[in-house]
């Protein structure tokens, strides 16, 4: 057994030694550092204090008292995300008789588990001037723990007047059930308006995938669950047409597509995964391999070589997430497919296009 | 924004509305509930593979959350966060096994032979379970270091980043971490 053979062996080792104690669905205690209860100490220190066991019967008791509010909420919401308890009652959210209906779809249900980095989406059949009542009227809950989360309203292609993304403040958590519930139907949606349906959603996470592509070095690190599964070389977008910067999410996958642009139109091109609506693409890049690793030379795309590329198209789901930095375009925005994760969390909330709190 | 050319040649192409200007990233104190949820998993993982049973692994991470948080107010960016929980991890996890050397030479019962996660090496592969056997038999520092090289996959200047040591420390660590291993998964042929 060479070196590199026993390294493999090892990292196998550990990775199932880990796992049979932690399994992908472990899900996270309470933490004991403080969030809303007071001030907590570690463990090792209270523990050898003269009174840990009057504190320790302390706690029995107020564990009855808390006991209730804990087994509902798991972890506490975190100050200034949590739902401000000044929102109206959903009550004075009804619209009047004889408002126009203003139906929603969501444009996704996903069947098999997905990445960590998918907002929900919902299309709207007309422009709303008025969030509030559809965040309101919210609840997102991860495997039955609430979640704080937020809609966003973005004015996107022709297929929609207006679509509005879901997210929480970082990316869902993985291996976790996630249910959203909107109960919509009769609420204003401003002046005028009123939404006609409730919206239920449903979908598991996958593991956490992120990579990060590094505009300087050439290289797509790939890590999952936190640990570190892959390091690919890549050509970016050349000077001309540099690659945007940021974070991007899968948002579809397909073999054997079409490429066009100005000055091409290449056929048959395997292994793409699509990141933007504008066209940038994870892509089997067979004819860039000499710069592959070495310098920027794409049309804005990720040229992958061929091999990397079919081992990348096998590892990712759409949802899963790559963060691209020290590159030369723009920041990648929230109307480019799943650019939401670019808008700073103080703005994400205040609804984009309309308000929403 | 940037004039990416590549576009499916079936799809129109859509009309975008940059909805908001983005180019901050968010910055300020460190959001430490997400840090949890989104590194729990795996740094109790981490931890397990350094002192071999689930509850002081759990403890541990725990533990290095708290240090954290009191001392939140000098560190902004997330990646030296979940850094400086990676050293955190190790520093603790070296004192619960010190602790546990002190507290098995005070110990006046009989101890079964093997460490407190040896239950779980019945659901392994023979292979992993002796390469671990061998892997827990090593000095310290060098579990420390093929850990950090083979499962989190860091490299080597990252490793002494976490450990507090000297690249060249790291290098040496593991080739003779490897070499040990090489003679006694020999041996066991």
């Amino acid at each position: 057994m060479n070196d590199d053979e026993l390294g493999r062996l090892l990292g196998d080792a550990f990775d199932q030694q880990a796992r049979t104690v932690v399994g992908d669905h472990a899900t996270p205690p309470p933490p004991r550092f403080a969030t809303g209860h007071g001030e907590l100490h570690p463990t090792n220190s209270w523990r050898r204090r003269w009174w840990a066991p009057v504190v320790a019967a302390a706690a029995v008791v107020a564990a009855v008292g808390i006991g209730a509010e804990l087994s509902g909420g798991g972890r506490q919401p975190v100050a200034g995300v949590a739902p401000s308890p000044t929102h109206s009652p959903l009550s004075a959210y009804q619209a009047p008789a004889g408002a126009a209906a203003v139906r929603t779809t969501v444009t996704l249900r996903p069947t098999s588990a997905v990445g960590v980095g998918l907002p929900v989406v919902v299309a709207l059949s007309r422009p709303i001037t008025d969030g509030r009542a559809w965040q309101a009227a919210t609840r997102v809950t991860v495997d039955g723990r609430p979640l704080p989360a937020a809609w966003y309203f973005e004015r996107t292609g022709p297929a929609a007047a207006m679509t509005a993304h879901l997210r929480p403040q970082s990316y869902w958590p993985a291996h976790a059930s996630i249910r959203v519930e909107v109960a919509a139907a009769g609420l204003s949606a401003g002046r005028g308006l009123a939404f006609a349906d409730d919206v239920q959603v449903a979908f598991r996470t996958a593991a956490a995938r992120v990579a990060v592509v590094d505009g300087d070095t050439h290289r797509l690190t790939l890590a999952e669950d936190g640990r570190r599964i892959g390091i690919f070389p890549v050509s970016l977008g050349a000077d001309r047409t540099p690659t945007t910067q940021g974070v991007k999410v899968v948002m579809a996958k397909a073999d054997h597509v079409c490429l066009t642009g100005p000055n091409y139109h290449v056929c048959n091109v395997r292994y793409t995964q699509r990141l933007t609506a504008a066209g940038e693409y994870l892509v089997s890049s067979p004819w860039s391999v000499w710069a592959i690793g070495q310098m920027n030379i794409s049309s804005g795309s990720t040229d992958l070589r061929p091999a990397d590329a079919q081992q990348l198209y096998r590892l990712l789901a759409v949802g899963d997430v790559l963060d691209y930095r020290n590159c030369q375009g723009p920041m990648t925005t929230a109307g480019q497919g799943y650019g939401d994760w670019n808008v700073p969390w103080a703005a994400w909330r205040t609804g984009g296009l309309v308000p929403t709190s | 924004m940037a004039t990416l050319t590549l576009v499916e040649a079936d799809e129109q192409s859509q009309r975008l509305v940059d909805a908001q200007p983005a180019s901050d990233r968010p910055v300020g104190r460190i959001d430490l509930p997400a840090l949890y949820d989104a590194h729990w998993r795996y740094l109790v993982r981490f931890a397990v593979l350094l002192v071999d049973d689930a509850t002081s692994a759990e403890d541990v991470v725990q533990d290095a959350f708290v240090a954290l948080h009191r001392n939140q107010t000098n560190l902004r960016d997330p990646d030296a966060a979940l850094g400086y929980l990676r050293t955190s991890v190790v520093n603790l996890s070296r004192s619960v096994i010190r602790r546990r050397v002190v507290a098995r030479k005070h110990l006046k019962v009989a101890e079964p032979e093997g460490t407190a996660g040896a239950d779980h090496d019945v659901l392994l592969r023979d292979e992993h379970r002796a390469v671990l056997a061998a892997v827990r038999a090593l000095p310290r520092h060098q579990r420390e270091v093929l850990t950090l090289r083979f499962w989190s996959g860091l490299s080597e200047k990252e490793i002494a980043q976490t450990l507090g040591i000297a690249p060249g420390s790291v290098k040496s660590a593991a080739s003779r971490g490897l070499a040990t291993l090489q003679r006694v998964l020999g041996e066991q042929r």
